[in-house]
Parts: C-alpha cells; sequence; structure tokens
C-alpha cells in the first residue's frame, strides 16, 4: 500500500481494497509483494550532509530518482553542509537530470555542472563537472550535437587547471582522441599522437595507461607502421600486468604459478576475452606482418596457457607450433612457457 | 400506418439497443466483481502471501525456461533452499519462481522494470539498455567465495575459491562485454549435437555406433532413405526420414557446417590480424574486388555441403518449427535429429524406453572424402560460455539473500542436483553432469567461424533468409521432370532459352550442352544422376550469383547504418563511466573501482576508434561502388 502510495500512481485517499486491487491489476503477478521497492531507507536515518549524500548516491544507484533528488536538496538546504558537501549534491543533481530515465533533461544538468564549476572550483568535484560538461559536448546524445572545439576547450582546462584531480589522465585520452578521430591530415594524427606520448611519459602508470597505449597501437597498425604498433599493444597488456601484480599481497605472491595468473587475472583492467584478442593481435602481428616468429609463439603459448577458455585456444595451440618451426629454422630457440607440460584445458 | 410502423420499428430497435448496452454492463459488472474477489482472495485470504509471507523475507525471480523438467526441479530447489537457509542462518525465507513464456518474456520484463515491479533476479537476455539502468554489477560479489561450497562440505581448495572462479567459464557467461561488468549468474553450460535413434539405425542402416566422419554420416542418410523406401513399398503410410527437419534444425546445420567452411577465410581476409574477417573487412574486400562471393571456394563448400545434407530432412522442412522436429524424432519417424543440451531432459523423457538414444558431434569430412579441403576440422566450444543467467534488479528489497539463493543453486553441490534435474550441463567445477550427457561435453580442440553471409541488423539479412530459404527448402527435379528436361532440350538450346527463363535452368542447359554436344540427348549420354548433380550445381549458382548481386548493392547501406547506430553504443557507455566517477571522488582511486573506471574508458574508447575506421571504410568503399565497381561481384548485369 506504502508502495503504491509512494509512487504517486494514485490518490492516497482511495480505498484500501480498490488500490490493492487496482496495484495487483498494474503490476502482475508480483504485486502482491510485501516489499516497498521506492523505500527511502538510508535517507531517513540520515542526518548529517555526509551521511545525506552518500544515501543520496546510494537512492541514485537504486534508481530511486525522486528519493535521490529530494536528498541532495536536503543536503544543498542544510545549515551544516561544507563548500565541498553543497558541490557534491550540486553535482549530484546535474548527474540525476542527465540519466534519470524517463525525465532526463540536458540543460538543467548542464546549468547544474555549470554552476559546479564556477562556483565551487575549489572542490574535487568541479573537476568531475567540467568533464561532464566537456563529455556532454564531446559524446552527446545524438551525434549531430556533437562540439568538438567546446569538448576541446574544456578537457584543456581540466588539464590546465586541475593537475590534482583524477580526471586529468581522462582529459589527456579524450582530447589527443579528438585529434586521433579526425584522421584525414598527418599533421592532426600526430598531435594525438603527441598528446598521447607526452602524457604517457609524464604519468606512465596512470590508471588509463592501457586505454592510451592501445590507441596508440591502433593508429600506428592503421598507418602500417607494425613495429610501433607491436610496442604499443605490448606495452598495453604489461603496464595492465604490472598494476595488478603491484597489488598482489605477500601470501598471494608465494601461490604457484596458475593460481598466481589467476588472481592477477581478476584485477586487470582487461577481461580474459579481450586479452585473447589482443595476444591473438600481438602474435599475428609479429607473424605475418615481421615475420618474428619467436614473438609469436610468446603470445599465442599465452593464449594457450594463460587464457586457456577462448574459442581461439586451438588455433592458437597450432599457429604456435607453426611458429615455434620456423623460429627454429631461423636459429631461434624459444624457451617453453612456464606452465607448458600442465595441461591446461578448457 | 406507415408513420405508426417505422415509429414502432424505431422502438424496438431502441429497446434493442438498450437490452445490448445493459447486456454488456452486466457482463462488465460480473467481470469486475469477479476480479475484485479473485484478487482480494489472493492479497488478503488466508492462502495469501500478505498472510503466509508475514515476517518472512521473499525473493522473487523470473525465467523463460520452461523446458522438462525445469519448472518442477527449480520449485524443489526453492523448497531446499528456504529449509538449507533457516538451517544455516536461522532465516525465514521463501522463494517465489516466475515462470514467463518466452513469446511474451520481452514485454514481461520491460513493464515490470520500468514499473518498478519487478522481482529480484530476471534471467537475462541480451537487454544493454535494461542492464546498465535496471541491473546491479555483481563484480564485488564474485570476487567473495561461494559460502555454500564450505556448507556442503567441499574440499577446501575448491571452497576457498572466488564464485567466479568455481565456474568452468570463469562465469564469463555473466560478464557483460559491454559495461565491462558481471551482471549475470549463470548456472549451466549449453551445447548442440547430433540425437540418433540408435534401434532405428542398427535396423535401418545397420550401424550401431556414431558415425566418424561426414562420409560415413552420409552413407548412413542414403541407406536409411533406401530402408524406408522399401518399407513404404509393403506398407504405403511407413514415414522415416534420416534427419529430423525443421527451420531451427537446418540453422543448427548451418551453424555448425557454415562455421566450419568459411574458416579458411580469416586467413585470406583478416588485414588487421585480430583473428576476424569482420564487417569491415569484409565491405573493404568485396568492394575492392577481392572477395567474390560467386566464386569463393569456402562460401561454395559451405552451402553446397549444407544442401546436401538438408536431401536428407523431411520435405517441407522449412515450413516446421523445432517443436515438430523434435516431435518426429520422438516418433521415430526421423533417425537424426540436431538439437541443443536443452532438449535432452524432455527428449530422453519423452522417449522413456521406447528406443535407445545416441549422441554424436557432426562429423566432419576424412581425407579423400568430398569437402575435406573445407571440413576437415570441428568447431571448437573452448569458449562457451555458461547460459540461463540471472541478473539481479536494482530496487531488490533482498539483494544480499538473492544473491545467496544463486550461490545456493550454484554451489558445486547442487549446482550438480540442479542440472542433472534439468538434464543440463552444469557451470560449475567438477559438477558431474547426468551420465546421459557425456557426449555434450565441450571439445576444445577447433576451429571458429571466419565469415556471415550477411551484415546483421539490415536488409543483407533479410534478403538472405528470404532467398537462402528458397535454396534449401526447393524439391528437386523429379525422374518426370529429368525427361522433360532432355525432351526440351533437343528442340535447341535457343527454343529451350526462350521458353526457360530462368538462370538456373539457362546455366543447367549450358551444362547439358557441354556434355551432349555432337550426342544424341538420351539418357545414356546424359544420366538422371548426372543431371541432379548438375542441377544442384545450377541451383547453387543462380542463388549466389542472385545473392551475390543483392548484397553487393545493399551491403554498403547495411554498413553505413551499423556505422551510424554504433556511436548509440558509445554514448551508452557513457553512464557506468559517469557513476565511475562519482564513486571514485566519493571513495578515492581504491583498486577496484580504478579497474572498473578504467575498464569501462577501455571500451568505450574502442569504440570510438573502431568507428574511425568504420567511417574510413565506408568512404573508400562509397567511392569504389560509384566508380562501377570491379567486374565479377554479380553487380552488373
Amino acid at each position: 500500500m506504502d508502495r503504491i502510495r509512494g509512487k504517486g500512481r494514485m490518490p492516497a485517499s482511495m480505498p484500501a481494497c480498490m488500490t490493492a486491487l487496482v496495484a495487483a491489476l498494474l503490476a502482475g503477478p508480483c504485486a502482491a509483494a510485501p516489499e516497498a521497492p521506492r523505500s527511502t531507507k538510508g535517507a531517513k536515518a540520515a542526518t548529517g550532509p555526509a551521511q545525506l549524500l552518500a544515501a543520496g548516491w546510494k537512492q541514485l544507484d537504486l534508481v530511486n530518482y525522486p528519493a535521490s533528488q529530494a536528498t541532495f536538496k536536503k543536503v544543498l538546504g542544510s545549515s551544516s553542509a561544507t563548500r565541498a558537501q553543497l558541490a557534491e549534491a550540486t553535482f549530484g543533481l546535474g548527474h540525476l537530470w542527465q540519466y534519470r530515465r524517463p525525465g532526463a533533461s540536458i540543460s538543467e544538468a548542464t546549468e547544474l555542472y555549470q554552476q559546479v564549476a564556477e562556483e565551487y572550483k575549489d572542490t574535487p568535484s568541479a573537476a568531475l563537472a567540467l568533464m561532464a560538461l566537456a563529455c556532454l559536448a564531446d559524446t552527446p546524445e545524438y551525434e549531430k550535437d556533437r562540439r568538438p572545439d567546446e569538448a576541446r576547450r574544456l578537457y584543456r582546462e581540466i588539464l590546465r587547471d586541475k593537475p590534482e584531480s583524477f580526471v586529468v589522465h581522462e582529459a589527456a585520452l579524450r582530447l589527443a582522441m579528438t585529434y586521433l578521430e579526425e584522421r584525414g591530415s598527418r599533421k592532426t594524427e600526430d598531435e594525438g599522437v603527441r598528446m598521447l606520448t607526452e602524457h604517457l611519459a609524464a604519468h606512465p602508470n596512470n590508471f588509463l595507461a592501457t586505454a592510451m597505449h592501445t590507441q596508440l597501437a591502433v593508429l600506428f597498425q592503421s598507418r602500417e607502421e607494425f613495429r610501433k604498433a607491436l610496442k604499443h599493444y605490448i606495452a598495453s597488456d604489461t603496464v595492465d600486468l604490472r598494476a595488478a601484480q603491484s597489488e598482489l599481497t605477500d601470501a598471494e605472491r608465494k601461490l604457484p604459478l596458475k593460481r598466481r595468473l589467476n588472481q592477477i587475472s581478476q584485477r586487470r583492467v582487461m577481461d580474459t576475452g579481450s586479452r585473447a584478442a589482443l595476444y591473438y593481435r600481438i602474435a599475428s602481428l609479429a607473424e605475418r606482418k615481421l615475420k618474428h616468429y619467436a614473438v609469436a609463439v610468446t603470445w599465442y603459448e599465452k593464449i594457450v596457457y594463460e587464457i586457456v577458455r577462448d574459442n581461439k585456444f586451438y588455433v592458437s595451440k597450432l599457429s604456435a607450433e607453426r611458429c615455434r618451426k620456423l623460429a627454429a629454422e631461423a636459429g631461434k630457440v624459444v624457451p617453453p612457457h612456464p606452465l607448458a607440460g600442465k595441461e591446461r584445458r578448457p | 400506418m406507415t408513420e405508426t410502423s417505422a415509429a414502432e420499428t424505431e422502438k424496438r430497435l431502441e429497446r434493442k439497443s438498450r437490452l445490448r448496452t445493459c447486456v454488456g454492463l452486466a457482463i462488465l459488472a460480473v467481470s469486475l466483481g469477479w476480479s475484485v474477489v479473485h484478487v482480494s482472495i489472493l492479497a488478503f485470504g488466508p492462502d495469501s502471501d500478505t498472510a503466509l509471507l508475514a515476517g518472512k523475507k521473499v525473493i522473487r525471480f523470473a525465467h523463460w525456461q520452461l523446458e522438462g523438467r525445469c519448472v518442477e526441479a527449480l520449485n524443489q530447489a526453492c523448497r531446499d533452499y528456504e529449509q538449507e537457509k533457516l538451517k544455516k542462518d536461522g532465516i525465514e525465507v521463501v522463494v517465489r519462481q516466475i515462470e514467463i513464456p518466452e513469446r511474451a518474456y520481452e514485454q514481461w520484463t520491460r513493464t515490470q522494470l520500468i514499473g518498478r515491479t519487478a522481482p529480484d533476479l530476471i534471467e537475462l537476455r541480451w537487454w544493454q539498455d535494461l542492464v546498465v539502468r535496471y541491473f546491479v554489477p555483481l563484480t564485488e560479489y564474485v570476487e567473495q567465495p561461494n559460502p555454500w561450497n564450505a556448507y556442503f562440505a567441499e574440499d577446501a581448495n575448491f571452497a576457498e575459491l572466488p564464485w567466479r572462479e568455481t565456474y568452468v567459464d570463469n562465469m564469463l557467461g555473466g560478464w557483460n562485454w559491454e559495461l565491462r561488468d558481471y551482471y549475470g549468474m549463470p548456472m549451466s553450460l549449453f551445447t548442440v549435437r547430433v540425437y540418433a535413434n540408435r534401434t532405428l539405425m542398427e535396423e535401418a542402416a545397420g550401424v550401431t555406433e556414431p558415425p566418424k566422419t561426414l562420409g560415413e554420416f552420409m552413407a548412413i542418410c542414403e541407406r536409411i532413405k533406401a530402408y524406408a523406401a522399401e518399407r513404404r513399398k509393403k506398407d504405403s503410410q511407413y514415414r522415416l526420414v534420416p534427419i529430423a527437419g525443421s527451420d531451427y534444425t537446418a540453422h543448427v546445420f548451418r551453424g555448425r557446417y557454415w562455421g566450419m567452411s568459411t574458416w579458411g577465410m580469416i586467413a585470406k581476409y583478416d588485414e588487421s590480424c585480430d583473428g576476424w574477417f569482420d564487417d569491415s573487412e569484409r565491405i573493404e574486400a568485396l568492394y575492392s574486388g577481392k572477395l567474390n562471393l560467386t566464386t569463393e571456394p569456402n562460401i561454395r563448400a559451405g552451402l553446397r555441403a549444407l544442401y546436401d545434407i538438408s536431401r536428407h530432412f523431411n520435405p517441407g522442412f522449412m515450413a516446421a518449427k523445432r517443436d515438430q522436429s523434435v516431435l518426429l524424432f520422438a516418433q521415430s519417424k526421423a533417425a537424426m535429429v540436431a538439437t541443443g543440451t536443452w532438449d535432452a531432459g524432455s527428449l530422453w523423457r519423452q522417449v522413456a524406453g521406447d528406443f535407445e538414444i545416441m549422441v554424436f558431434d557432426f562429423p566432419i569430412a576424412a581425407p579423400g572424402e568430398k569437402y575435406h579441403q573445407f571440413l576437415r576440422h570441428r568447431l571448437t566450444e573452448a569458449g562457451a560460455r555458461a547460459g540461463f543467467s540471472m541478473g539481479l534488479t536494482r530496487f531488490s528489497q533482498n539483494k544480499e539473500l538473492a544473491i545467496d539463493f544463486m550461490r545456493f543453486l550454484t554451489s558445486r553441490y547442487y549446482c550438480e542436483k540442479l542440472n542433472r534435474a534439468f538434464r543440463w550441463f552444469p557451470a560449475i567445477r567438477g559438477a558431474e553432469p547426468d551420465p546421459i550427457l557425456k557426449a555434450f561435453r565441450p571439445q576444445s580442440d577447433g576451429i571458429y567461424g571466419g565469415f556471415e553471409l550477411f551484415i546483421n541488423p539490415g536488409d543483407t539479412r533479410l534478403r538472405h533468409d528470404q532467398k537462402y530459404f528458397g535454396y534449401m527448402s526447393e524439391p528437386e527435379p523429379t525422374a518426370q521432370a529429368y525427361k522433360q528436361f532432355l525432351v526440351d532440350l533437343s528442340a535447341g538450346r535457343d527454343a529451350f532459352f526462350d521458353s526457360h527463363k530462368e538462370s538456373r535452368d539457362r546455366i543447367l542447359a549450358n551444362r547439358a550442352y557441354r556434355i551432349l554436344k555432337g550426342k544424341a540427348p538420351t539418357r545414356q549420354a546424359y544420366s538422371y544422376k548426372q543431371f541432379i548433380a548438375d542441377w544442384r550445381e545450377a541451383h547453387y549458382d543462380a542463388f549466389i550469383r542472385d545473392y551475390a548481386r543483392d548484397y553487393y548493392n545493399l551491403a554498403l547501406d547495411d554498413y553505413h547504418r551499423n556505422y551510424q547506430s554504433s556511436y548509440q553504443r558509445v554514448v551508452q557507455a557513457g553512464a557506468p563511466i559517469a557513476s565511475g566517477r562519482a564513486k571514485v571522488m566519493r571513495h578515492g582511486l581504491e583498486p577496484k573501482l580504478r579497474r572498473g573506471l578504467a575498464s569501462v574508458i577501455l571500451g568505450q574508447t574502442t569504440r570510438q576508434i573502431d568507428r574511425v575506421r568504420f567511417r574510413d571504410v565506408y568512404e573508400r568503399a562509397s567511392k569504389l561502388k560509384e566508380a562501377g565497381g570491379p567486374a565479377g561481384q554479380g553487380a552488373r548485369p
């Protein structure tokens, strides 16, 4: 009953049995559920601005837009809220207006983001608001509404004014991509390459380094600069692997290789499917375009022994055998994969 | 008199109209009254949820798996969970199953989700829009061990594994590639095989073991056909076909043999070295003239082999549905049927000792056999992903409990029990399937399909389906038609062409002429067997020429449409990225959040750069097409 009233579907004065009947008819087989999905649990208990903010985000996560909106507004009305909390609540409202369905309002969202970016410049939310505005210009709902120049201006603003924020790496990546996406002139592409290369030189292990190397690799491959492409494809894996390895606990480091690989795999940015595709591409480029058979063996075998459950398993196994022979003919001995001989079947 | 009569008629009509209104209102009132009583009883009666569930936690889950023993097995699973949960944690919980027929599933789930009345768990389909909005990402849950494995006293090593690692596919069946997160909790694995009636195979073809090669398979089919023809001489009502056909089984066979035959095209056309002959490479190859559908040997081999196999299906198979083909097999009117694990439970139950079923993988061509060059590797199932995947809805009031229920169902002990009841393949490592499913175990050694004959979705798909239907289902000429063909041909080629306008007839006539040149058109010179062989070739040629022309004309538009709509996929990733940023702002760049955000940004930017490739390919191909395209593509008359 409360659930139905909370939804605002019918007046609260409606007789109880009628409400139940209509609710049942409207909702179908689930109608008799005694739960209350529109619960504002969390928000009611929350009193301070910090708790309210947490509750507001949680409600947003549960697709409870009206409750979330009310909670963020409560923060804005709270006399004890700090500037950072006010900024976060305003940003939260902007986020809500941008993503609520139905009833999204990009103009409302833009206004709120702008408010955060201008009035709360000194808060962590400001960088996020700028990024949100940039993304609205760069990847709006309809392609015809794209405003690349505006997006570039905002990305540059983030890079210049918010170097301490984590979104700075995303700004660098997206700014470079606006150039890479143009393709057409070598000069434009080079501008994108320069941006990514410089950012990677300054922040080689930033959390988006994998994506940055991938972009560079794809570009170099399209230019048929296969050596450079290979270098960046391999770097995209290495940087991800290194980050995952650094997260292992001491106990995990002592695990046998197979178990350790599983632990590392869980901490990778790239899922196993994407890695299988990447390893196959590296191996295939090395084999077909560069005739680096030893490199090809290494990466084909990574699919066979490290990925295992992928449709490329058997094909990689055959390819690794073929390349091993070709490498041997060229006088190169490729050491076996550490897991070779320990049969791993999908 | 006339006026009085008219007034009376009018009154009578008015009375009738009133009566009709009253009857209508009465029916409406009775229906409404019945509804009120019915719903009130359901909602407030002694057996209502309100009365029974007071104080208990409730989990509801919806699915469309109504096959075999699914519903009853899941009902039992609900009861078992309720008991075990009470025993284990002292929590009173009630689990309710909502079975929705597949046809209504899409509408039902959308309505429930949008109306926020959805159950806690819903079987997932390919719903990007719904998943991103209404389902909970499960990464934090899948990295924790499944406590039910310890409860059921599994060995410590297994019980301590993260939930994800207890799956045979590392839970990739629940992974969402677009959103780069786990959204599903799968329960079973599915593969497809050929089911054969061993009793009938022995009786009709003298075999008790599955065929090892495609040649043997075809020979068995021939023997069964001959046996059926013999039996029909004595009993005109006798019906037996080698393979139960339907549009569904035709697609099952297509999925296997088309995949095998087109694998070789990857090596030829995969310029990007990613192991796929993708849409962009296809368009580039097609409009540059590198790929010619009419002459490509892999395409020819695949389609010709499929046509040969389909000659052993029942007549009119393309108009039959899956259930009909399964029934034909169950009734011993077909010796074999191709379908998936999902039918195993129902089939074994239906035949119930009437005959013995044997199951085998789709045979490949051995050296020396027809099509060996193209059909010599099986398709791999190494990448098979677990299915029957349940998603957790965002507004579930008992999220932890719903997850716990799924963990219960996917604990090694219970997953085995449940899937044995389904007669499906369990998705959990070490869970043993029902012994009848031994032959369904996924095969890792094999290749994968390299090319599809249409761009999906689009007009090429539509055109392909129309023409492929005709190609596969047209009956072959009878001996009578063969005689008529020879008679018509004897009048001379020009005369023949005047009366036979179809391109297939012309191709056939040209072939026949080459053989008959200088000879009298007699049976000795051109046998019925030869005629049928030529007819099949001509039938294929006519189909592929016709389709290649359409494909050449339509493919670029389809590709362009896909290119344009791919922007939406870039935009779709915006919401999880924004949520990820907000979480990082609140909690810092801690490992899980960092990975989640990096992963979804990687996915989005990869798609963005893929679009650049789409655009470049489209522009290049457009120019080539405008310039008239290369010769021999079927585009030119």
